[in-house]
């Protein structure tokens, strides 16, 4: 293979920035490859996909030593739009890539720029739908579909192009497992045609499967390189760097170092089924595997009766929810993209009014209910915490919520103060809100729902674009809520999460609750939630596919103290 | 089958949603060229009464914009005040003369109610077609005038920004109503403050998007081709020659009447410029 991209010696810094964002990168990238870039949020990942598509320095300011090479030419003494010919890129947040207001105008508008005959361009849009799966949304509005959706679509419009080396930075961070699945297989395809591909990813489970070689940056740098197995049998190493190893790849270390094994170890769960059963591994099925209820349970605060909602533009979104949450419930609302989730808690918070049925908060209906009165007791942290953030510093911005109930200054000062440390951004009260970064952010959006103390707290994608460290300690934090008493509702598509932190799961599809139990209960329903296009995390896979379905284990922890090596 | 547009949802069938890009295009500009030439108080009045007829004839939806109605509140209160306490039009009466020279006369009001007229023409002429048209539409109709490209796309993303913006404004008062804000109650001031918190975020989110836009479109290859492709075809209709045709008259006839016959005049004073 030859190479398309070559870096030499590179280093950035934007003109505002105090650091340098990456510090003598080199890299070479051969035609066809299929490379993934993993690393702890900040580590220069986006940026380094900035460079290699040419934006950076064309259409970025800042300081640029060294070279990229694109396909021979150096991207400095070339013009932007020869290289988006050869290089095409996929950004992190579909929602502001979206230049017109319909799917079907979204991929053909960069076949228009590029000249492509109207003929061979309706062809293309088609054809790429349907690989993307979005043929029924092709007269939508693209900004109103579910994150999910958006990501295909924004993806699709640059495979329309069908560009030599394909970029994408984080594009399935905000997609159900499945979609998660199909993107990677749909990444695997354009490989297999000969493209090269170029992904920033935080899901290293679906990465070892695909990716021909691995980059790991850290603070601006490449610290390991090399295959997938290389990289990521160093589970001590990226774990340290804030990077989750696949499952079955820190499953088979536990049990290495438990066993002394030697030997590489599994990467996917195919390999580790197979390293399994060449170690004679046996399931111990422990009498009742439960998890020890963390929190208090109590009556009933939150009901939805026959609730129903359609959109202005006729889309049903909920259809017929009858839903009853407990005091004290650590729940988790999953579903495919576009089934409902993000709907049905903004009915909860009274930001929706159901079309048909009641939602009672505390035994009062909500029709008869102000948001503000809601939201003294329901807290809700958006998706997206700059439709979250108004304030010009920290401090203010925890202390707004606490001025409207009117509480005197010493107790604000007071709450605030706790709430800064809880989510670990004390010492940062007079900074300005709009400077954090995005993990920054969104612990700030929670902290400033949080600060008000509601009785119940709802978070959408808490850790959509975090990384290991930063999602751990948002899902600590509504951890420790919970084990308060507080009744936490999370809406995610992280099933590690779902599996290691909830106690009851509700799981959405087309707008209709499906399944509906305590998280090990609803993980062992295998067909319903197939059918839900669900899929439980990796380690709850190798599980039941060990023991026939008889046991669901949750965690890597769970999993190793189930399994036996050779006569142990 | 309902079709998005700038403002809201609205069903294929509706006879402007039907129109060629083209007359859409035209009309929009015709709406607002006129508004700008006429300077008379009575057909504004007729003007504005056509243009609600055409809401009702044409079955374009009102329902969800109510939003634009504090618009128009603020605007003309802003035109108002400017006039009253900045211009010199001369009248039989002068009710207040201020220290700084300017005075108000009851020339002074009735040209402010006309500005306000003007604005309002343009503001609702302007919803008229955007709430029955899409991005398609302005970008395929510039193309139609033979407008460069860059100007239809420029217009389309400036339309449809201020669609999003009012989005981001919902969800950023949603989250400021869950967090106990009420911009119903208090003084006045107090109200005015939290919309300036409201827009202190606003902005930060609309530099975010553009910064993001730019990007968004240069990857997409804006430019990259000497000649543009479209993937759609629009055929013009004989209708929709004609009501171009009768636009472009219209405007014409505006023209002719405020400047050769000096009919759409202000009666009695021309503004200069100071």
């Amino acid at each position: 293979m030859d190479e398309v991209i070559r870096v030499r010696d590179l280093w950035w810094r934007y003109e505002l920035g105090q650091d340098w964002a990456l510090k003598g990168i080199d890299l070479t990238v051969r035609r066809g490859e299929f490379l993934v870039i993993v690393g702890p949020s900040g580590a220069g990942k986006s940026t380094l996909c900035l460079t290699l598509c040419g934006m950076i320095p064309h259409f970025s300011r800042g300081y640029y030593k060294g070279e990229v090479m694109i396909i021979g030419r150096e991207t400095r003494k070339m013009k932007l739009s020869e290289i988006t010919r050869k290089v095409g890129i996929v950004f992190q947040d579909p929602d502001t890539q979206f230049v017109t207001m319909s799917v079907e105008d979204e991929i053909a508008f960069p076949l228009e720029n590029h000249g492509v005959p109207r003929q061979e361009m309706i062809e293309r849009v088609k054809r790429t739908m349907e690989i993307t799966r979005i043929i029924e949304l092709k007269d939508k509005y693209p900004h109103e579909l579910s994150g999910g959706q958006k990501q295909r679509v924004a993806i699709a419009s640059i495979l329309a192009l069908e560009p030599e080396i394909i970029i994408l930075d984080e594009p399935t961070s905000d997609l159900d497992p499945v979609g998660k699945s199909e993107v990677f297989s749909m990444l695997a395809e354009l490989k297999r045609a000969g493209r090269t591909i170029i992904l920033v990813e935080h899901n290293t489970e679906e990465a070892a499967k695909y990716a021909d070689r691995v980059v790991m940056l850290r603070d601006g740098k490449i610290i390991m390189e090399g295959p997938p197995r290389k990289v990521f049998e160093e589970v001590e190493s990226i774990k340290s760097a804030g990077v989750y190893p696949p499952q079955v790849t820190e499953l088979a270390y536990t049990l290495s170092t438990r066993y002394g094994v030697r030997g590489e170890l599994p990467i996917t769960l195919e390999e580790c089924l197979e390293w399994l059963r060449e170690l004679n591994a046996r399931i111990v099925t422990p009498n009742r595997l439960e998890r020890s209820p963390t929190g208090v349970k109590g009556e009933s605060i939150i009901s939805l009766k026959d609730v129903s909602y359609s959109y202005p533009d006729g889309t049903a979104a909920l259809r017929d929810v009858t839903l009853e949450f407990a005091r004290g419930e650590f729940t988790a609302i999953i579903g495919q993209n576009g089934s409902g989730k993000t709907t049905l808690v903004k009915h909860i918070v009274g930001l929706l009014r159901p079309t048909v049925g009641e939602v009672r908060i505390f035994g009062k209906k909500t029709s008869e209910m102000s948001i503000k009165e809601i939201a003294t007791k329901v807290g809700y942290v958006y998706q997206n915490p700059d439709h979250q953030l108004f304030c010009q510093t920290v401090y203010e911005e925890c202390a707004y919520g606490l001025r409207n109930l009117g509480l005197s200054e010493p107790e604000i000062r007071r709450r605030v103060s706790e709430i800064l440390g809880r989510v670990g951004l004390q010492g940062l009260e007079k900074v300005d809100t709009f400077l954090l970064g995005k993990g920054q952010r969104q612990r700030l959006a929670i902290a400033s729902t949080l600060v008000m103390n509601p009785e119940v707290i709802i978070v959408d994608e808490p850790t959509t674009g975090q990384d290991m460290s930063q999602s751990t300690s948002i899902m600590e934090l509504l951890a420790s809520l919970h084990r308060e008493g507080r009744t936490v509702l999370i809406v995610t598509h992280n099933m590690h999460l779902v599996a290691e932190y909830a106690e009851r799961v509700v799981v959405m599809q087309a707008g209709r609750v499906v399944l509906d139990g305590d998280v090990r209960t609803v993980f062992s329903q295998v067909e319903k939630l197939r059918e839900a296009l669900i899929t439980p995390p990796q380690i709850t896979q190798l599980g039941q596919l060990l023991s026939g379905d008889s046991v669901t284990p949750l965690t890597v922890e769970e999993m190793a103290d189930m399994i036996r090596l050779g006569d142990a | 089958m309902s079709q998005k547009t700038f403002f809201t949802y609205i069903k294929s069938d509706s006879p402007l949603v039907r129109l060629h890009p083209l007359p859409k295009v035209a009309l929009l500009l015709a709406i607002n060229f006129v508004a700008l030439i006429i300077e008379a108080p009575i057909p504004f009045v007729l003007l504005i009464i056509l243009i609600a007829l055409c809401f009702k004839l044409l079955r374009v939806p009102v329902i969800g914009l109510e939003k634009f109605v504090i618009v128009v509140i603020i605007a003309s209160q802003a035109v108002l005040i400017s006039y009253l306490l900045g211009s010199s039009i001369p009248g039989e009466h002068v009710y207040i003369t201020y220290p700084w020279g300017t005075y108000v006369s009851e020339m002074t009001l009735l040209y402010a109610v006309t500005m306000i007229m003007r604005y309002t023409t343009m503001l609702l002429g302007s919803t008229l077609v955007l709430v029955t048209t899409s991005d398609r539409d302005i970008v395929y109709g510039a193309a139609a005038l033979k407008l460069p490209y860059t100007l239809g796309l420029m217009m389309s993303l400036a339309f449809r920004t201020a669609t999003i913006f009012a989005e981001d404004f919902i969800k950023v008062r949603d989250a400021m109503i869950l967090r106990g804000a009420s911009f119903h109650e208090g003084p006045l001031l107090e109200r005015a403050k939290k919309y300036t918190n409201v827009f202190t975020s606003m902005i930060v989110i609309a530099l975010r998007r553009l910064m993001d836009i730019a990007y968004a479109i240069q990857a997409k290859g804006f430019g990259s081709a000497p000649k543009r492709t479209y993937y759609r075809e629009y055929s013009l209709k004989i209708s929709d020659v004609v009501i171009t045709a009768l636009l472009i008259a219209s405007v014409l006839s505006a023209y002719f009447l405020r400047y050769s016959m000096g009919i759409l005049a202000f009666p009695g004073w021309m503004p200069t410029i100071q």
